[in-house]
């Protein structure tokens, strides 16, 4: 069975006395394990669709369903204890917590599944050194350079070991050597730990580590390779 | 308004409710600030108008005997004549007791030659007649309720003699304004008091035990150029007359009608624009916490500004155009405030000064010094957010790039990452959080001075008054030789009484060297069996003089120095030997045998035994026609107890109107805080950090906030309140500060109260963060 | 002689201890009246690019030669002259002020070039009308569509008679059918008013509006498409 299910999903935003179509009818499937690349222009809807997936926000119309979940009727709390579960997040300008050192930043990840403090620094330890940060674990967001900073938001949204990852233009603000090891250190993680990636982007060099390349344009899915 | 400006201030609609708020603060304390100075104008020209129309006398002298009414005329006919004195008044002022509704008030008995007199001391018609006729009498406004009216007659008794007048008339008399305010068993007690007017000459036909008391009279007052000469030469004349003329010279700027008017002027000009500066400077933060937060938040408009070519300065200036809106809405509104809120005063405080009419003098500097302060506060507070648009580079404007900078160390404290994100959060920015510290502090410190201020004022009037050991006071309406003042002369039961102080109580003019005080004399052998002192210094030893703090501080005088007391028999020099904290300010105690002449007395302290209660002894002493006033220490602790309830209420009221202010201050410190972390915020819900763990970083935060805030604040609470009391004891009172287990305790958890629950604005800006708004705005490159 | 000449311009940041070189030696130049389309992946350094033709940013190193001014070494207050008297930004999201109206949005532009209220006004009536807004000139952002909220932040960025115009995803906010007459709208003008576009897009359909499309990677302009 899929892991990811969107059936007929609509999604619009209501302002200035019209309403903008996002989503439009939108059916997808994703399996276990699969690395997905989304592109599409500015305003197709990727963004949208990361939300949906990750509990952000819910749709109009449609179901979304997540490792057996159906969370398109979910609330704020039962999103937010959805997203704990089985959602990790990577963002384009990485949003790790300043005041909180690498291991902190993905303690406080770990820290919303269990309370197991020695579990918890075990695992982040284990994910660090995983993402090549075994040396840089006391160092704080500002002093690591950007490439660092996105391997300890890969290595926090992968710690509590998620069903799905979902990444926004993860190397939107990486030159083109660290964009590489950045992805190939993605592809790795997917290969080993099986989890599901969805990552958004404009930049075509990334469309070579997918399993599947969907097109979004104006709210609908253009093809799927 | 340039379309620049007018961007600025529509798009501040949206905080319209916050800018109406800091504006309204900012036009109260303005407000105050122009109430503190036209208010003090306004007594001051009362005062001078009063006087001035009144033909208030210069000098009024009351004897403590009488005098030949025909020789002292040709006295002052003389000094008239030859210019030491321009206009005089003779007066026989007799005390005694008016009943009404079988209760005996104080009353004076006035004889005058012609109550309609317009050429000195004129008693300003209310109603009725100023003409009365034998058998008749004008009343001084103020006992209405009491019975006091025209038409009604008036049951009064001099010395046990009963001697109904008619009241035909009711004015005021500038000198009888407040009349009854003060008695000489320390306290002011308000109205309550009988004033009539009567003819001399009907006066004096009065029999008293038989014998009409005759063509004398027993005051004077004039009016005159040289009030020094006139007094000298009119000592110089007393002394030739026989009898024990010990008197009181009051001059008119230490009558009480006057210094209380005065009193009232400082009490506006000192306090008011005091409690403005604390209003402005919690207003100022206010708005720097506005135009902080505006600036940050406004970062992409200000972007577009730049983009189009606007410069730094002119965008400044669009801001500063805003605040200037403010400061015009707090001159404007705070003036008018001002005005009004003078004006509704002065309606309630003529009820207090006995009918006074209030001037208002058309002067404009309160106001205008009103206004420039609200510019320059609003200026000052706008300095700060302002400086940081003079740098701001477009690209950083438009992109949100922010200095994401933080100050951390590897020191861990608490137990989960939530709680170490507090506290490191509370330390990110040091210089920020010191600064938050100090503001909140410094709102805690002016909400604690309240209650320091309140705390010392009460522990002082307790220790005053609840270490005296005399039951009873009785003042008499003649002298007595002290000698005769005794169980049966009081007519109480000799086993009742347990100790017994006769003392003579007068005014004199203080003075050491060139600086001279009125001060109230009080001289009476064995005193301190029935008083307590509160030592200020010195050590206390009747034999010379014990005086209040104030007097000293006035004339200058410590222990060890010369005090003069003039008195119409000469004057008298004593040595300071204590200074003493005391409830009267210019309180001079002494020993009886110290006073010149036979020794007389006035009054008396009584101190009763188990065997009589003080309100049965009043009854027996009722029984004394000599007997003018009596005070129950009882009954004086509640007066004293109700006027300190009302100013403790009025205390406590300010403690925490300035505690919600600093949560305010608290409050809109950590709303910019909040705002600068929304992307921290939004991430941490989409980890699915639930609402209550979001909320506990922000409530670790908060509380190291609090902590530092009242370290700041309890200290500032004790120099804040020695500031308000030095600024009391110039106006009110004196009394010292107290550091009471109380006030301290108090300032701290109510500072931490106030401060913690500004909490709640983070934690509701948290919950309320739209996660998908934020990252899509502010992710999308 | 080209209105627009960039020669060897590089620039880069410094974040975390280390240089990120956003562009690299860049060559670049536009005629007069020219639409330019600049394509490439997010961090390939459009926006910096755009920063530093519209007077935002200055590079590191190199020339920025905008009608016969190198800017490439004018301080803030040369720069804020320059963007005053020369360029006209159009965003994404619009970024009109919310507070003012059509109308006023324009003029607060103008009012950096011109102080007559008079002609400020009339001036800001054209260009709305040449965007189709006549109707609408004394709405707030708030009630208009976004297609509406960009056809005024065009018109405010032309009503000054810029020589370059600046547009981030003009289109970006916008579905298929408002995208082209946006783009229409835009091409109509550029005809008119011989103004020279830079237009940075992701979006591929955009290029059929394109006199000259550039593919900007890793810092340097790799591909000229025509």
């Amino acid at each position: 069975m899929a892991l990811v299910e969107l059936d007929s999903v609509d999604k619009g935003y209501y302002s200035s006395g019209e309403v903008t179509e996002v989503l439009k009818g939108l059916d997808l499937s994703a399996d276990k394990g699969e690395m997905l690349v989304i592109m599409g222009p500015s305003g197709s809807g990727k963004t949208t669709l990361l939300n949906l997936l990750g509990g952000i926000d819910v749709p109009n119309g449609g179901r979304v369903t997540i490792d057996g979940e159906d969370i398109s009727g979910y609330n704020a709390a039962k999103l937010s204890d959805f997203r704990r579960r089985k959602v990790g997040f990577i963002f384009q300008f990485y949003n790790l917590i300043p005041t909180l050192n690498a291991k902190e930043n993905v303690e406080l990840s770990l820290e919303t599944v269990s309370k197991d403090r020695a579990a918890n620094s075990a695992k982040a330890k284990k994910y660090l050194e995983l993402v090549g940060l075994g040396d840089k674990m006391r160092n704080f967001p500002q002093e690591l350079s950007g490439g660092e900073q996105q391997r300890v938001a890969i290595a926090r949204a992968l710690a509590k070991e998620p069903v799905l990852i979902l990444a926004d233009e993860p190397t939107g603000n990486l030159d083109g050597k660290r964009e590489r090891s950045i992805m190939e250190l993605m592809k790795e993680l997917q290969a080993e730990l099986g989890m599901t990636f969805f990552i958004v982007t404009h930049n075509h060099n990334l469309k070579k580590f997918a399993d599947r390349v969907l097109e979004l344009d104006d709210g609908r899915l253009q093809r799927g390779v | 308004m340039r379309t620049l400006t007018l961007s600025v201030v529509r798009k501040n609609r949206q905080m319209k409710w916050r800018v109406i708020g800091i504006s309204l603060l900012m036009a109260w304390a303005v407000g105050m600030f122009a109430m503190g100075f036209y208010g003090a104008e306004v007594f001051d020209a009362s005062v001078d108008a009063q006087v001035e129309s009144t033909n208030f006398p210069d000098v009024f002298i009351n004897l403590d005997d009488f005098v030949d009414e025909a020789s002292l005329t040709t006295k002052l006919d003389g000094m008239k004549a030859n210019g030491t004195i321009e206009e005089y008044q003779l007066r026989l002022v007799l005390q005694g007791h008016y009943w009404h509704d079988g209760i005996r008030y104080p009353a004076y008995i006035i004889g005058l030659e012609d109550p309609s007199d317009q050429s000195i001391n004129i008693i300003k018609s209310k109603e009725g007649s100023m003409e009365p006729a034998a058998g008749e009498a004008v009343a001084q406004t103020g006992m209405t309720e009491e019975g006091l009216v025209i038409g009604s007659e008036a049951n009064l008794s001099i010395l046990g003699q009963s001697f109904p007048l008619e009241i035909v008339g009711t004015g005021t008399s500038t000198e009888f304004l407040m009349t009854g305010t003060v008695s000489m068993g320390g306290f002011s007690l308000p109205g309550g008091v009988a004033i009539v007017f009567t003819p001399l000459d009907h006066l004096q036909t009065l029999e008293v035990n038989g014998i009409p008391i005759g063509p004398i009279v027993n005051s004077v007052a004039f009016l005159s150029d040289d009030v020094n000469a006139a007094i000298t030469e009119l000592n110089v004349y007393f002394e030739t007359l026989p009898g024990d003329l010990a008197a009181d010279v009051i001059l008119q700027s230490s009558h009480p009608s006057v210094t209380f008017l005065r009193a009232g002027a400082d009490e506006f000009r000192y306090i008011m624009p005091v409690m403005s500066v604390l209003f402005l400077t919690v207003g100022a933060v206010a708005i720097l916490m506005v135009f902080q937060r505006m600036v940050q938040n406004d970062s992409r408009f200000i972007g577009v500004l730049m983009s189009m070519g606007y410069t730094n300065r002119e965008i400044m200036k669009g801001y500063l155009g805003f605040g200037l809106v403010i400061g015009t809405i707090a001159a404007v509104l705070g003036a008018l405030l001002g005005y009004f809120i003078t004006v509704g005063l002065l309606d309630i405080y003529a009820q207090f000064f006995g009918d006074i009419e209030f001037v208002l003098p058309a002067v404009y500097y309160p106001f205008l010094m009103g206004a420039v302060i609200a510019y320059t506060f609003v200026l000052l507070a706008m300095l700060l957010p302002l400086s940081q648009l003079r740098k701001l580079t477009p690209r950083e404007a438009l992109e949100y790039h922010k200095d994401n900078r933080v100050f951390v160390t590897s020191r861990r404290v608490g137990r989960s990452r939530l709680s170490v994100m507090g506290v490191r959060n509370a330390f990110r920015v040091p210089r920020q959080t010191f600064a938050t510290m100090i503001a909140i502090g410094l709102a805690v410190g002016v909400a604690g001075s309240w209650l320091v201020l309140a705390d010392s004022s009460l522990t002082y009037i307790e220790d005053q008054l609840g270490s005296d050991e005399w039951d009873v006071e009785v003042n008499f309406q003649t002298v007595v030789d002290a000698g005769n003042v005794n169980a049966t002369y009081l007519g109480l039961p000799e086993d009742s009484i347990d100790k017994l102080v006769p003392f003579r109580a007068f005014t004199a003019l203080a003075s050491n060297g060139d600086r001279q005080e009125p001060a109230y004399v009080t001289a009476g052998n064995d005193l301190e069996s029935v008083r307590s002192f509160s030592l200020d210094s010195g050590e206390v030893n009747l034999s010379g003089a014990v005086i209040a703090v104030t007097l000293a501080k006035d004339l200058g005088l410590s222990v060890g120095d010369e005090i003069t007391l003039t008195t119409v028999q000469g004057p008298i020099v004593l040595t300071v030997t204590a200074i003493v904290q005391d409830i009267m300010e210019m309180a001079v105690y002494t020993e009886l045998d110290n006073l010149p002449g036979n020794v007389s007395v006035n009054g008396a302290f009584i101190a009763l035994t188990d065997e009589l209660t003080p309100a049965d002894a009043r009854e027996l002493l009722y029984e004394n026609g000599n007997i003018i006033t009596i005070v129950l220490m009882g009954e004086s602790w509640d007066a004293i107890n109700e006027m300190m309830e009302g100013a403790m209420e009025l205390y406590y009221a300010f403690f925490f109107l300035n505690g919600i202010i600093a949560f305010i201050v608290a409050a809109a410190t950590v709303t910019i805080i909040a705002a600068e972390r929304e992307m921290e915020y939004a991430t941490m819900k989409s980890l699915g950090i639930n609402k209550r763990e979001m909320a506990w970083p922000i409530i670790v935060e908060m509380a190291i906030l609090a902590v530092g805030a009242v370290i700041v604040g309890l200290p500032a609470a004790f120099v804040f309140a020695d500031f308000l009391i030095a600024i009391y004891q110039e106006v009110v009172m004196y009394f010292p500060v107290a550091y009471t287990m109380f006030g301290i305790v108090f300032t701290i958890v109510l500072g931490l109260f106030f401060t913690m629950a500004a909490a709640i604005v983070p934690i509701r800006h948290a919950d309320k963060v739209d996660v998908e708004r934020i990252i899509r705005e502010r992710t999308s490159g | 002689m080209s209105l627009v000449k960039l020669y060897d311009v590089s620039k880069g940041y410094r974040s975390g201890g280390e240089v990120a070189q956003v562009l690299e030696g860049l060559q670049m130049d536009a005629e007069r009246g020219e639409m330019i389309i600049i394509m490439g992946p997010s961090g390939s350094g459009k926006t910096t690019l755009m920063n530093i033709l519209g007077g935002i940013d200055v590079p590191d190193s190199g020339m920025v030669m905008i009608d016969g001014e190198d800017i490439a070494g004018y301080n803030p207050l040369k720069l804020t002259d320059f963007r005053r008297r020369k360029v006209g930004f159009i965003f994404q999201f619009y970024n009109l002020i919310p507070t003012l109206t059509a109308k006023e949005n324009v003029e607060i532009s103008l009012e950096t070039v011109s102080s007559d209220k008079g002609s400020n006004s009339e001036r800001a009536t054209r260009y709305l009308e040449l965007v189709g807004l006549e109707d609408k000139m004394h709405n707030f952002p708030q009630e208009m569509s976004g297609g509406q909220q960009q056809r005024v932040a065009i018109a405010r960025a032309l009503a000054k008679e810029p020589k370059i115009v600046l547009a981030d995803e003009p289109t970006g906010n916008l579905d298929g059918a408002r995208e082209e007459s946006i783009m229409e709208l835009m091409k109509d003008i550029q005809r008119d008013l011989g103004i020279t576009f830079f237009i940075v897009t992701h979006n591929n359909k955009l290029k059929k509006y394109a006199d000259r499309v550039l593919e900007l990677g890793n810092g340097i302009l790799v591909e000229n498409g025509g």
